[in-house]
């Protein structure tokens, strides 16, 4: 009779050496997101890249024979939400942090990253964090900064489209404000004047006051700065006023999921800025049938950084293994390192990304028209 | 004065949608002194529940309209008994709070319901515009402003020219004493709740097409929706209509004449100043509040 | 009737609940194993600063102010302005940022006077709303929406209190130094003049209470109090930006007085408390947190009328603990 507890008590002890000796021979890769709230749906395609690259490396027989364990904690969408986050994810010990692209959220945590050492890989793209601002040495960004993006965009509209008159529509926030400081100083050296600068807040949905000012400037382009659901309605209502000037959105108005929300007529002919189109070069082509097939949704640059960025880190630890400051002493010495979604920099103060690409919309779908690195 | 024209005919539509929403939130503190401020969720409800009939189950605009306004109603109906009833007669800020907690849930249900992407409507005539002297008119825009009148002016003339109407009202500016009259309160009180409902329904199917559909939309209508109620004078139905078309109206105009980026500052000072001058709102009720 | 004498062992008796709450506080860092759950702990601690400063408009004066979150903001910003910009010591940011918010809400309390009940709610929403605007658009002070980093965690006659655990000792003192002079404010006789108003104003007016003067006091006192929770915040978060002191933030500071119990002392505490550490003890809900959180908070106000400290009371009150 006494066997019996004799025997589950072995076989507890048993069952738990087995999970710790296995927990050791696993690496975790922390990811903090927004998995709920009013931006979940933006950073879905990062867990997606995240995921991918993941599986790929664990099928492969993972990082120096150890599987990565994927991490991921939620942000709620919030602030303070991205701070509780950051911090449970580093109770849990990982190699490196895949973190949200909010940048305000990035912003409040960059205390916490810099105290912590972990290598903290981010897509969020504002000026504010790159290494000769407010960057850090274990803060590596995986995009293209706002400053050339907007700068590409404002060359774009004036040398390409050979616009005089720019209007710039921009979300009231950092990442409007940014683009704005961006699109002026471009102008600023060809030696242009904006034609009309205006501004909205986030939730509102009628711009019409601010699209006919922009009309009665005579503006020949028009940038759109905005989150996803700005720019239906900028796009909707650009049609309905029957305003005939080119127009250009940011990033948020041609990723996958907001084409579909455009009515087909209203959105053909409009330009759009992306770090790049993934799906569109051939020799991703295995990547993006990989990504279709995982997730049914149509790849885009945001995921294919975040893959990228897991790539980078796991060859990374491959080579100097897995103490955090050797991995971001190796991080911080790439040069022009190719990924699927960017090329990426960090050695000099690199700011990451440095590739942009320019769309056009066409029957829902964005066709590539140039690309400025 | 194509763009004062243009741009008043869209402030006008705007303020159209926050008077339905006012209305709607007015009627249950009028009739049953409960402040819903789930209210927000019904519209963004209102907006799913169309989204989805029209492209899941693909019902023509018009039916899925119908339908959405009715399943709204019985949402209130639901809302009634587990909400309603046991926030009726307690503190305003229980009921706000209570209802404040509802709304959280809501909206995160929504989110696990319909996903995180947002979504739109197709409108009722397409995406033409019709213009006329120089003013592109949305047509979607008129059915809205339509609608509000059709609607309102009918509930006006409803409220004060039919015995049930008179019994609404008088539900709602004392219930012991219309209770001691033989009028049924728990019918009253249950037709404004269905009521509100259907109007929150109504509003939502109507801004989608104008708005994207996100699991946010209805906190920032209600929000005006608020403003417009107060400014009208808490608990007048056509303070609240009237609420919301000053403030659709000045904001347009304030945005297009004096800045867009100071436009949301100044709707507010509107407002404080309004408030100064008249602190009972717009037109207050003759009924004076307890003090 | 006449009330029986309290005898001094009932008053010993009374004592027993806060001060095993006081030390379970002061220890509470001994079972908290992280930074993670420090920060939860400071979170908390700020906002029962907070709350318990808004309780004092809301429950004991009765007036409903939405716009106390930009109250909150001016007390970050001039805290982190005041230290950043001209190098002053946290303590001198702490007191500018008291003295600058109790007169900001001196102000508010003017307009106030003339406007009642949902009227008085909307202005100040109103008000908070422009405060939080105006913030953001003077980019040359405040760095608009790009916010303030960098600022520095307090330090004290030379003590840093950069590290979690020291940090919260600091903020605990100032809990209960804030507790502790809103406990003697609720005893004194501007409590009761606070109370007057709540429960009858012309009553109290017709009985000599000064009600203007009451009621700029009450904006200014927990004004002041925000202030200094503001300060707190700034400091301890390290990063402020006018998108954080949302009408949401204000929404969810309601919610704390509110399921804590309006109207007591410990009540807005707990509520606090409960509304910042129950999303993380959520979690493993996952993506259903929210949902059940705001059923948490439905139900715990429909059932609790007198709020979580209504409850305490009434429990401690059968163990014999309380009056």
């Amino acid at each position: 009779m006494r066997r019996i507890p004799t025997l589950i008590a072995a076989s507890l002890f048993t069952v738990a050496f087995i999970t710790t000796a296995s927990a050791q021979s696993t690496i975790t890769l922390g990811m903090v997101v927004g998995t709920t709230g009013a931006f979940a749906g933006g950073e879905a395609p990062l867990v997606n890249g995240t995921k991918l690259a993941v599986e790929e490396i664990n099928a492969k027989g993972g990082i120096g024979g150890k599987q990565i364990d994927l991490v991921i904690e939620d942000t709620g969408s919030e602030q303070t939400g991205a701070i509780n986050a950051f911090n449970r994810i580093v109770g849990q010990e990982p190699v490196a942090i895949m973190n949200t692209t909010l940048s305000g959220f990035v912003l409040s945590q960059i205390a916490m990253i810099k105290d912590e050492g972990i290598p903290t890989l981010t897509g969020a793209a504002s000026a504010q964090l790159s290494p000769d601002r407010k960057g850090i040495e274990p803060l590596f960004r995986i995009r293209t900064n706002d400053e050339r993006v907007a700068a590409a965009a404002a060359r774009f509209a004036a040398e390409k489209l050979g616009a005089k008159n720019i209007a710039v529509l921009r979300i009231n926030n950092e990442y409007g404000n940014g683009w704005l400081r961006a699109i002026e100083g471009v102008l600023g050296e060809l030696k242009l004047k904006p034609a009309s600068i205006e501004s909205y807040e986030g939730p509102d949905r009628d711009l019409t006051p601010q699209l006919l000012r922009i009309k009665n400037a005579n503006a020949d382009a028009l940038i759109v700065v905005g989150d996803p659901p700005n720019h239906v309605v900028a796009v909707q209502q650009i049609k309905h006023l029957g305003l005939c000037m080119k127009v250009v959105l940011s990033n948020a108005g041609v990723l996958p999921t907001t084409l579909k929300l455009y009515q087909p007529d209203a959105s053909n002919g409009i330009y759009g800025t992306v770090d790049s189109l993934p799906a569109d070069v051939p020799e991703n082509k295995e990547w993006a049938d990989r990504y279709r097939k995982a997730f049914n949704l149509e790849p885009d640059y945001s995921a294919a950084e975040y893959y990228d960025g897991v790539m980078m880190v796991a060859q990374a630890i491959a080579k100097v293994g897995a103490g955090k400051d050797a991995v971001v002493k190796e991080l911080r010495s790439i040069q022009n390192h190719k990924g699927i979604g960017n090329v990426y920099s960090y050695a000099n103060k690199g700011d990451g990304g440095v590739s942009v690409a320019i769309g056009q919309i066409e029957n829902g779908k964005l066709k590539l028209t140039t690309t400025l690195n | 004065m194509d763009t004062f024209l243009q741009v008043t005919l869209s402030g006008v539509t705007m303020g159209c949608i926050y008077a339905f929403v006012a209305l709607g939130f007015t009627l249950t503190i009028a009739a049953a002194g409960v402040v819903n401020f789930a209210y927000s969720e019904w519209v963004t409800y209102g907006a799913f529940i169309g989204v989805t009939l029209v492209s899941v189950f693909g019902l023509p605009l018009w039916l899925a309209l119908l339908a959405t306004v009715l399943l709204c109603a019985v949402m209130g109906y639901a809302f009634q008994w587990i909400v309603f009833r046991p926030l009726e007669g307690r503190h305003f800020l229980t009921t706000v709070t209570a209802t404040i907690g509802i709304a959280v849930s809501m909206q995160a249900l929504a989110t696990l319901v319909w996903g995180p992407y947002a979504l739109t409507l197709p409108t009722f005539f397409g995406s033409g515009v019709v213009n006329v002297a120089g003013v592109s008119i949305f047509p979607h825009n008129i059915l809205i402003i339509a609608t509000a009148v059709v609607l309102i002016g009918g509930l006006q003339l409803w409220l004060t020219g039919t015995d049930i109407g008179l019994r609404l009202q008088a539900t709602a500016q004392d219930p012991v004493a219309a209770r001691l009259m033989g009028i049924p309160i728990r019918h009253m009180r249950t037709f404004a709740y269905c009521l509100s409902a259907a109007l929150a329904g109504l509003a939502g199917f109507l801004v989608a097409p104008l708005f994207v559909v996100t699991t946010t939309m209805g906190f920032g209508l209600m929000l005006k929706g608020l403003a417009a109620t107060i400014v009208g004078g808490w608990g007048s139905l056509k303070g609240a209509v009237f609420g919301g078309l000053i403030i659709g109206i000045i904001e347009a105009l304030g945005a297009t004449y004096v800045s867009s980026e100071y436009k949301d500052v100044l709707s507010f000072l509107i407002i404080i100043i309004v408030l100064l001058v008249r602190p009972r709102g717009l037109f207050p009720e003759p009924i004076a509040e307890k003090l | 009737m006449v009330p029986p004498r309290k005898s001094a062992r009932s008053r010993l008796l009374r004592l027993i609940a806060p001060v095993g709450l006081l030390a379970i506080l002061i220890a509470l860092p001994l079972a908290l194993k992280n930074n993670y759950q420090l920060g939860i702990a400071h979170q908390a601690l700020i906002f029962i600063i907070l709350a318990v400063g808004y309780d004092v408009l809301l429950g004991f004066t009765g007036l409903l102010s939405f716009g106390h979150i930009g109250l909150f903001a001016i007390g970050a910003y001039t805290s982190a302005l005041l230290v950043m910009s001209t190098g002053a010591p946290f303590l001198i940011g702490l007191m500018g940022a008291a003295v600058l918010t109790g007169f900001v809400g001196f102000l508010i309390s003017i307009p106030a006077l003339r406007i009642k009940g949902h009227y008085l709610t909307l202005l100040t929403l109103a008000l908070g709303e422009v405060i939080r605007l105006v913030l953001r658009s003077m980019e040359w002070l405040t760095h608009g929406s790009s916010g303030l980093s960098g600022i520095p965690r307090p330090e004290i006659l030379g003590f840093s209190f950069r590290q979690a655990l020291p940090l919260y000792y600091l903020l605990l003192l100032f809990a209960v130094l804030t507790v502790v002079f809103v406990w003697r404010l609720k005893a004194s006789r501007f409590g009761r003049a606070f109370m007057a108003i709540r429960d009858a104003e012309i009553g109290a007016e017709v009985c000599g209470v000064n009600t203007s003067k009451m009621k700029m006091m009450a904006f200014a006192i927990s004004a002041i109090i925000a202030g200094v929770a503001g300060s707190l915040y700034a400091h301890t978060m390290r990063f402020i930006s006018p998108e954080f002191f949302s009408l949401g933030l204000t929404i969810i500071l309601l919610a704390m007085v509110l399921v804590g119990g309006r109207g007591t002392i410990l009540g807005p505490a707990i509520g606090a408390a409960l509304l910042i550490a129950l999303p993380e003890v959520l979690r493993f809900v996952k993506e259903y947190y929210l949902l059940v959180f705001g059923i948490a908070i439905w139900l715990c106000v429909i059932l609790l009328p007198d709020g979580l400290a209504g409850l305490g009371r009434r429990l401690l009150k059968r163990v014999g603990l309380a009056a």
